[in-house]
């Protein structure tokens, strides 16, 4: 990491199309301003393993309602509701 | 630098330095569902109306004849009671954990047929009418039809290889 940029593989598929199962993702780390439609990567509230979705809203308070693009085939805000900001570790800065 | 060159740079980058993974997950925790289990317990339900008729010509009139009789109609009659509430669970956990609000918008048919299937579920436990039994194996198969379509695999109709002789739905695969 450098630059506070990471590179990390995406997997699964319920960022398609935007991001492809295999795609690599460039991500800055520890991003200081989260926006609505923002791609991030944060930790699953329920088992801490990194997954990356897109900020469909920011709540009062700061809280982040995310979602998969690819909604049919998505575990999100939907199921374990919106994240605490402190989880968004990073957000995507370009897809290779 | 073209981006398929930076990609197939990566790619080899990864083989050697292994990126971190970050998942665009669908699922948790296993995302294993299936429509079949539904759609044998509906099955069982009628083979065992078709078994407790079956038996109504068959009954004796001996007292040995008699006990045999009873002690197979409250058989059928239990194992109907049971598939028709697995059937009912099978449903639950479709509607409940698999199904989202995008597919009953695409499918604007799929909230009704759930409640139609449970609804008639607890009926065929109260009748031995297999006309109902009947109308729980269609609706679920239009159940499991959506749920593969969700998925974007093609069905067939067949028969089933049960002695209920009746319908099936199958990904095709």
């Amino acid at each position: 990491m450098a630059l506070g940029l990471k590179i990390f593989r995406v997997r699964d598929r319920s960022m398609e199309p935007f991001l492809m199962d295999g795609d690599f993702a460039l991500v800055r780390m520890n991003p200081k301003r989260v926006r609505k439609g923002d791609i991030v990567v944060l930790e699953d509230p329920r088992n801490s393993k990194k997954i990356i979705k897109r900020v469909e809203r920011i709540r009062e308070g700061g809280d982040c309602y995310v979602v998969g693009d690819n909604r049919q085939m998505s575990s999100d805000s939907r199921s374990f509701g919106p994240v605490p900001m402190e989880q968004i570790v990073g957000k995507l800065v370009l897809k290779i | 630098m073209t981006w398929n060159l930076a990609n197939r740079l990566l790619e080899r980058l990864d083989k050697i330095a292994h990126f971190d993974e970050v998942y665009a997950h669908c699922d948790y925790p296993c995302g294993i569902y299936d429509p079949h289990t539904a759609q044998m317990a509906a099955h069982t339900v009628i083979r065992m109306m078709d078994l407790i008729k079956e038996m109504q010509s068959k009954k004796g009139g001996g007292d040995a004849e008699m006990l045999e009789y009873q002690h197979n109609l409250v058989r059928a009659t239990s194992i109907k009671e049971q598939h028709a509430e697995i059937c009912k669970h099978e449903l639950r956990v479709l509607w409940g954990d698999y199904f989202k609000k995008e597919h009953a918008d695409a499918y604007p048919k799929l909230n009704e047929l759930v409640f139609n299937g449970l609804k008639l579920a607890s009926k065929a436990k109260q009748t031995t009418d297999v006309k109902t039994a009947e109308e729980l194996l269609s609706t679920v198969e239009q159940i499991a039809e959506i749920f593969w379509k969700t998925k974007g695999v093609e069905t067939k109709r067949v028969t089933a290889f049960y002695p209920t002789k009746r319908e099936i739905v199958y990904p095709k695969v």
